[in-house]
């Protein structure tokens, strides 16, 4: 059982906790914020093309004349958007296939885990780029492929625990009583499994935000949405823009703030990685 | 052992900055030397049947095979063969080739060679050589040949005598799978360089000059075509000699006394293709009101880069003002005039009757469309939107990928789309005529009048110039006044090129090398070399 | 062989298998010729075929055959090696991937042993103070959160566009004829930019493995023991410590290394350099079939394989691990 108060305490009090939480914030911050005000409408074509930072444009202008600011805020929905997706969904599928695995270790396990195997050999980024060739280039079937990617692994760890915590007495017990597998998952094994599956999500949100911008990098992205992918990619299109001064506020920026996402998921799950080694430790 | 990091960096840098204080001095050498180096990238290995069909691929084809017939800064020239004529009636060529030429391993040409070539690639057939409408080929002796068409088909020159390179019989009779040849060695022409090098991987080829060539030995002996990340980048690091630049990077390169630029057509269009199965495009009016609503000069100033210097206003015309058959009367067909948009539209029943200064149509539906696009011209799409809305037309611009694009259009599904076409140099009956001629696909609207049509059948038969260009204009003014699509501008290329190295540069005439691949990359800049 | 490698042997089989599949279905699901798109689409010139052409390219190319048929030809030409023949590049794919391969093994193994050794030294290092890891770890992470395709990019501007420091692009200088240590360090320069965009991003997690693994290690009696005989601090970390501490490196050294080459992918774009990664790009771009088909299974198998040898090596080092 996990003494909650315990474990955030001692998620916090790490560097790593508190620098990815607060990252965390910031980003939500501004993605809500968006959603209420861009200084303008990141898909308008507001200025003449590629002017240097001003008052009306704190970043400028793109090589089409939208704001880079208000893009810059927008994608901070849309990354966040993916990552909350694609974290979700892996840690719902593979909340319940390991924690079947793990529930029934003999037969539906066995079935279950050999599936997961197949699908953690087969390499990611190949395989993400193979299906987004063939399928529509779509923000969903992104975000589908990425959960398809992520959740054999978090299924891995779950099962793993939940193997161990079949055995415990309470669990054993409530199974003596004829509880049934959803009963258990749901009443004893969710709040057991949270923390493990809060970290495990942490590093699948990094994971999501690094391969969409990826795939928007490669090209393979969804168009019409401005995902700071994309706009990595609309900067290293245009050509000739190394030569003006744009590259410096139209590259960097979105460059930044995907490091910066990344940075801050990374860094909760760690921080959520240590705090659970910690407690076990205790 | 941070410091041993830093140190293996650092040599790895050292030994850079020697590579390119080396390749300047390659540079100052190279006038000395008539050596040039030029931005590579792979194109397949040169021979007729493993050369990649788009981009340059054809012109290193070009380097080491010949044509009959060769196009320089003007006009067509005679290139093997010395002279042509047909007969009267278009169905016979007769070419009468240029004596004393030789292949590469020193093996004479023959009209048998040229014989067999046609006949080889007819049983190997090649996306790039349209060869159905030649019946036979026969040699009457070792310098004159003669084909005989199946109907008379007017782009013989261009198509078939200007591209089909010739192969040596003595090479590849035996043959039998072309498509496997892959050493260097198989790859002998009578054009004027070899090549001795060809890198796959990396995009790279290095040519030597043929001192046999049958126009005396090329000036320029070497041609190195070297892969490059950035062609700016590359030209200024002094890597290459030449490179294409973007019309926003002009003033970078205009004021200095090293580089020259040379301006040159794209033979590329950018147009606003309407779905005539929607209301109200299916009225040629609406149409024509729309080209009147449509400010192509102020299009091209706002969402080009560059701006006028980087595009020419379309010609509702179809075909560009760089290209031979151009009608110049038709350029000013449609001047910018919203009023008379907005009359031409109420003489379609499209008016606004509801003072929401948005127009309605005859039965009262709300004039408002998609514009599909692709996310690089969301400029145009964002001017055409604001100009449309000064006539009470509500476009929404729609960004999605090519893929997708090209499949809504394809299935009608969309109102207005921006699309772009190359390849305008090439013959006008294959361009103009596209649709109606020889029934292949259509891959940009044509008029779907029979007038149209038969124009077109008689465009690709005739043989009389004079003839053809009158069928040429009449078929583009039946375009402009049919606007089954609305050419919006026709973008133009740069390129610069270090005044020392190599001058004489040009773009060629007639729409581009070959069938028309508008690159300044004629095989006559390096055999002549400085002299214009 | 023992139960646990049959087993993952027959994982590995099972993986190939459905990579095979999926690799031979998923573009002929979709609609549309592979012939026609080659020349078709925007800006390119507008070559048409008329039936005949398109029939002898369809028969040439083997397209007009029933599926199960062009199925089973293409099971048994991977027997023989034949990997399909490329329609964008002209030539066949077995030939490509040979000519690339080097290069990407190149850039995956220098940059796994710069970050590995890195790590060792570093890891190994910080395993004795519990705290001021943050000194390392922190920068650590930060070039980790920074996409490669971002970090590369940057780097290729400034220290290569901006600064003539580093080569634009390719894995050599063409036509260098520079043999020997001359041609050595021409592809240790163009590999520098790559390598170093590639180790920052394996650096963090290689570091964490080999710190934490340090830290079980170090608690156990027979370090404490040469702690206590009065060994230098060296001695003690090389020779006790690491050498028991290495196994879970290795394995993740193994791992590393199994998906290295799909994760060059984007640093290969960056920098145009010549290698597998680059190569299924380019496929993506033109739709050509049987490249992808023969790059993606060129990558699961070099996974499987990978895996495969460290599971044996594995088995091999760590003699307690029996069933799992």
């Amino acid at each position: 059982m996990h003494n909650w108060k315990h474990l955030s305490t001692s998620f916090r009090r790490q560097p790593a906790g508190r620098i990815g939480l607060s990252g965390i914030t910031v980003l939500t911050l501004l993605a809500v914020a968006s959603l209420i005000w861009t200084p303008h409408a990141p898909e308008a074509l507001s200025g003449p093309p590629l002017t240097p930072p001003s008052l009306g444009h704190p970043l400028g202008t793109n090589g089409l004349g939208q704001d880079i600011f208000s893009q810059l805020l927008a994608g901070c929905r849309i990354s966040l958007l993916v990552a909350v997706a694609v974290s979700l969904g892996s840690a719902a599928s593979g909340l319940l296939v390991g924690a079947a695995a793990g529930y029934y270790p003999r037969r539906l396990g066995v079935l279950l885990m050999r599936c997961v195997d197949v699908l953690m050999a087969v390499p990611r980024l190949p395989l993400i780029i193979l299906l987004a060739v063939f399928l529509r280039p779509h923000l969903l079937n992104i975000v589908a492929v990425l959960v398809f990617l992520c959740w054999p692994g978090v299924a891995r760890t779950i099962r793993a625990q939940v193997l161990a915590l079949r055995e415990q007495d309470s669990i054993r017990f409530v199974r003596f009583c004829g509880g049934g597998f959803g009963y258990v998952l749901r009443q004893h094994l969710v709040r057991e499994l949270f923390p493990l599956l809060l970290a495990k999500t942490a590093v699948a949100a990094s994971y999501a935000i690094v391969a969409e911008a990826g795939l928007s990098f490669l090209g393979l992205g969804d168009p019409t949405v401005k995902s700071w992918g994309m706009m990595i990619r609309s900067a290293l299109d245009y050509p000739g823009l190394l030569w003006t001064s744009a590259w410096v506020w139209w590259l960097l920026p979105p460059s930044a703030m995907v490091s910066l996402a990344v940075f801050s998921f990374t860094l909760t799950g760690y921080g959520l990685d240590e705090a659970l080694r910690r407690e076990e430790a205790e | 052992m941070a410091a041993a990091l830093l140190l293996l960096f650092l040599l790895c840098g050292c030994s850079g900055n020697d590579e390119a204080s080396s390749k300047a001095q390659a540079n100052h050498a190279a006038k000395a030397s008539r050596t040039i180096h030029l931005p590579g990238g792979d194109w397949g290995l040169p021979t007729p049947f493993a050369f990649y069909p788009r981009g340059p691929g054809y012109i290193h084809l070009s380097f080491i095979y010949d044509t009959l017939i060769w196009k320089d800064e003007k006009e067509v020239i005679p290139w093997l063969a010395e002279r042509w004529e047909s007969s009267p009636d278009g169905l016979q060529w007769t070419f009468y080739l240029r004596s004393g030429v030789k292949w590469q391993d020193g093996k004479p040409l023959t009209a048998r060679d040229v014989c067999f070539t046609f006949d080889y690639l007819r049983a190997h057939p090649v996306e790039w050589f349209d060869l159905q409408g030649i019946s036979t080929v026969q040699a009457v002796d070792d310098e004159t040949l003669i084909f005989r068409l199946k109907q008379p088909y007017a782009p013989f020159l261009s198509r078939v005598a200007g591209n089909v390179p010739i192969i040596p019989e003595h090479l590849w009779k035996d043959v039998a799978d072309p498509r496997a040849i892959s050493n260097l060695g198989g790859l002998v022409g009578s054009g004027p360089y070899r090549l001795t090098r060809y890198d796959k991987a990396q995009g790279a080829y290095a040519y030597e000059a043929n001192p046999h060539f049958f126009l005396g030995a090329p000036h320029i002996k070497s041609i190195f075509f070297v892969p490059v990340g950035d062609p700016v980048a590359a030209l200024e690091r002094g890597l290459v000699d030449e490179a294409s630049i973007p019309a926003s990077l002009l003033e970078r390169f205009h004021n200095r006394p090293d580089f020259s630029v040379l301006s040159g057509p794209s033979y590329w269009v950018l147009t606003l293709r309407f779905n005539f199965d929607r209301h109200p495009f299916s009225q040629p009016v609406v149409r024509q009101a729309l080209a009147c609503a449509i400010d192509r000069e102020a299009l091209i100033r706002q969402a080009v880069p560059g701006g006028l210097q980087g595009a020419k206003p379309g010609s509702p015309g179809f075909l560009p003002p760089d290209s031979t058959w151009f009608d110049a009367k038709l350029q000013g067909l449609y001047p910018y005039n919203p009023a008379k948009a907005k009359s031409l539209l109420q003489t379609a029943g499209v008016e606004d009757r509801d003072g929401d200064q948005v127009c309605e149509g005859a039965d009262g539906a709300r004039m408002q469309f998609t514009l599909l696009t692709t996310p690089q011209y969301l400029r145009e799409a964002e001017a055409l939107q604001l100009m449309l809305q000064k006539v009470g037309l509500v476009l929404q611009p729609k960004a999605m990928d090519v893929k997708s694009l090209d499949a809504l259009v394809r299935e009608g599904r969309f109102d207005l789309a921006l699309t772009g076409h190359g390849g305008l140099g090439a013959d006008p009956a294959m361009i103009m005529g596209f649709g109606a001629a020889a029934n292949r696909s259509q891959s940009f609207g044509t008029p779907s009048l029979p007038a149209y049509r038969t124009l077109a059948e008689r465009l690709l038969a005739s043989s009389c110039r004079s003839e053809r260009l009158e069928l040429c204009r009449s078929m583009q003014r039946l375009y402009a006044e049919q606007l089954p699509t609305l050419p919006l501008y026709y973008p133009i290329w740069f390129s610069a090129h270090r005044s020392q190295a190599l001058g004489g540069w040009f773009y060629t005439a007639q729409g581009g090398v070959g069938i028309g691949i508008p690159l300044p990359y004629n095989k006559l800049i390096f055999i002549r070399g400085n002299e214009p | 062989m023992s139960r646990y490698l049959r087993k993952r042997a027959a994982t590995y089989l099972l993986v190939l298998a459905v990579a095979l599949s999926l690799n031979f279905l998923l573009p002929r699901a979709i609609p549309g010729n592979p012939i026609e798109q080659l020349s078709s689409g925007l800006g390119n010139l507008p070559i048409q075929l008329d039936p005949e052409t398109l029939g002898a390219l369809q028969s040439y190319y083997g397209l007009d055959k029933p599926l199960l048929e062009q199925f089973w030809s293409y099971l048994t030409g991977l027997t023989r090696g034949d990997l399909g023949y490329s329609i964008s590049y002209r030539a066949p794919v077995s030939g490509l991937l040979l000519d690339r391969f080097p290069w990407t093994l190149l850039l995956t193994l220098s940059s796994l042993f710069l970050s590995f050794a890195a790590a060792l030294l570093l890891g190994s290092r910080s395993a004795r103070k519990q705290n001021g890891e943050w000194k390392v770890l922190l920068p650590a992470v930060l070039f980790e959160s920074v996409p490669p395709f971002v970090l590369g990019s940057l780097l290729l501007i400034l220290l290569a566009v901006k600064f003539p420091l580093f080569p634009l692009s390719g894995a050599y200088s063409a036509f260098a004829e520079a043999a020997g240590l001359r041609g050595l360090f021409d592809v240790a320069h163009h590999a520098a930019l790559p390598v170093l965009v590639l180790s920052t991003s394996s650096f963090f997690s290689a570091y964490l493995v080999v710190r934490s693994s340090v830290l079980l290690v170090k608690n156990e009696p027979y370090v404490q023991m040469a702690e206590f005989k009065g060994l230098s601090e060296g001695t003690i970390r090389y020779r006790y410590v690491l050498r028991t501490a290495l196994l879970p490196v290795v394995t993740f050294f193994g791992l590393r290394l199994a998906y290295s080459a799909g994760g060059a992918i984007l640093v290969e774009v960056v920098f145009a350099y010549p290698g597998v990664g680059r190569l299924i790009y380019e496929a993506v771009l033109s739709h050509d079939y049987a490249l992808l088909q023969g790059t993606f299974l060129a990558f699961t198998g070099w996974v499987v394989c990978i895996n495969f040898a460290t599971d044996c090596l594995y088995l091999s080092l760590d003699p307690r691990v029996k069933e799992v």
